[in-house]
C-alpha cells in the first residue's frame, strides 16, 4: 500500500532531481528498503512522503558522486519519436523537459526545495523539517529557484 | 496581492488544491514576471511525469519486501552469533577469574583423623553371610569406630579435678 502510494512521487522527484531513467527503479527500491529498515528514525516532524523523498535525494547524491568520471549515454523515452503524442502535449512537455534540464544547474538545496514545493506540493514547514532548515529559508530557496529557472529556460 | 505572495500560492493553484483568489486572478494578466513564474511552476509540476508512468509499484514492492525479509533473517543470524560469542566469552572469563577449589592443607583436623581404619563393605554381599561371619564383621566395625572416636580425645576419667571443673563450667555456660 505504502509502496503503491509513494513510488510514483519518488519516481517524479528522482527524475526531476537528475536521476537517469535507467536508475530510477533501483533508486526507488533502495529508498523504500532503507526507509522501512529505519522507520523508527522518522519522528513525524516532516510528512512521511517528504522524509522518503529526502532519503531518495541523499541516495541520488551518493549515486552522482559515484557516477563522476563515468560517461553513460542514456536514451530517455522523451528522446524517442512518439507517433501517438499530439502536438499540444509535446509543447507542454517541452517546457517541463527544459525545466528538468535546468534543475540540474541549480544548487542541490534549491533544486530539492523547488521539487518538493512545485512538484510534490509540500508546505514550507514540511520542506523545512525534511531538509533540516527553517520554513523561512525554504521559502527563500524556492523563490531563488523560480527566479533562476526563469532565466535558464528562456 | 504582491508577486511573492502569488508565487507562494502558485504550486497549490497549479495542482488545483486551492481556488484562485480574486486579487490573484486580477494580478496575473497584468504582471509579466508573475506570468513567467507561473509558466515555470506549472512546468515544474509536470517534471518527471514520464518516469512515474514507467515504474511498476507492485513489482518494486515485491522486491523491497523480499529484501526486507532476507535482511531480517540475516539480523537474527547475526544476533544469535553475537549472543553465542558473548556467552562463550563470559564462560571463559569465569574460568579465568574464579579460583580453583582449594586442597585441604596437611595437618588440619581432617588429616588428624586419618588414623581411622578404612574399610569397604559390599552391602549386596551381606545377605550371603552366615551369623558367625556377620558377628565377626560387627566386631570389626566396633573396633574401627571406637578407635576413630578415641583419636586425640582424652577420656574423662583421665582429667584432673581442675580440668573436670573447667569442662563442667563450659558445659553449663
Amino acid at each position: 500500500m505504502l509502496v503503491r502510494r509513494h513510488s510514483p512521487s519518488l519516481a517524479r522527484f528522482l527524475a526531476g532531481a537528475g536521476a537517469w531513467s535507467s536508475e530510477v527503479d533501483d533508486l526507488i527500491q533502495e529508498t523504500l528498503f532503507r526507509a522501512f529498515r529505519r522507520i523508527d528514525s522518522w519522528r513525524g516532524e516532516a510528512s512521511f512522503r517528504s522524509w522518503l523523498l529526502t532519503i531518495g535525494g541523499n541516495l541520488l547524491k551518493d549515486e552522482h558522486r559515484k557516477r563522476k568520471g563515468r560517461t553513460v549515454i542514456s536514451i530517455e523515452d522523451r528522446d524517442l519519436p512518439d507517433q501517438t503524442d499530439p502536438a499540444g502535449t509535446l509543447m507542454a512537455d517541452e517546457l517541463a523537459s527544459r525545466i528538468q534540464s535546468a534543475l540540474g544547474k541549480l544548487p542541490r538545496l534549491q533544486r530539492e526545495v523547488f521539487l518538493l514545493r512545485a512538484q510534490q506540493g509540500a508546505e514550507y514547514n514540511d520542506i523545512a523539517a525534511a531538509l533540516s532548515t527553517t520554513p523561512g529559508a525554504a521559502r527563500v530557496h524556492f523563490h531563488h529557484a523560480v527566479k533562476a529557472l526563469k532565466g535558464l529556460v528562456e | 496581492m504582491d508577486c511573492d505572495a502569488l508565487v507562494d500560492l502558485m504550486p497549490d493553484l497549479a495542482a488545483g488544491r486551492i481556488k484562485w483568489p480574486a486579487d490573484a486572478e486580477a494580478h496575473l494578466p497584468n504582471c509579466v514576471e508573475c506570468r513567467r513564474s507561473w509558466a515555470v511552476i506549472q512546468a515544474g509540476a509536470r517534471v518527471g511525469a514520464d518516469a512515474a508512468a514507467r515504474i511498476n509499484p507492485d513489482q518494486i514492492g515485491g522486491i523491497v519486501f523480499a529484501r526486507l525479509a532476507e535482511a531480517r533473517r540475516q539480523d537474527r543470524r547475526r544476533k544469535g552469533w553475537v549472543w553465542g560469542t558473548l556467552l562463550a566469552a563470559a564462560a571463559a572469563v569465569l574460568l579465568v577469574v574464579l579460583p580453583p577449589r582449594r586442597q585441604a592443607p596437611a595437618g588440619s583436623a581432617v588429616a588428624s583423623v586419618a588414623g581411622i581404619t578404612t574399610f569397604t563393605v559390599p552391602v549386596h554381599e551381606l545377605e550371603d553371610l552366615d551369623d558367625a561371619e556377620l558377628q565377626k564383621l560387627d566386631d570389626q566395625l566396633d573396633g574401627a569406630l571406637g578407635a576413630g572416636v578415641s583419636v586425640g580425645a582424652p577420656h574423662l576419667e583421665e582429667l584432673t579435678p581442675e580440668e573436670m571443673q573447667r569442662v563442667l563450667n563450659s558445659m553449663e555456660s
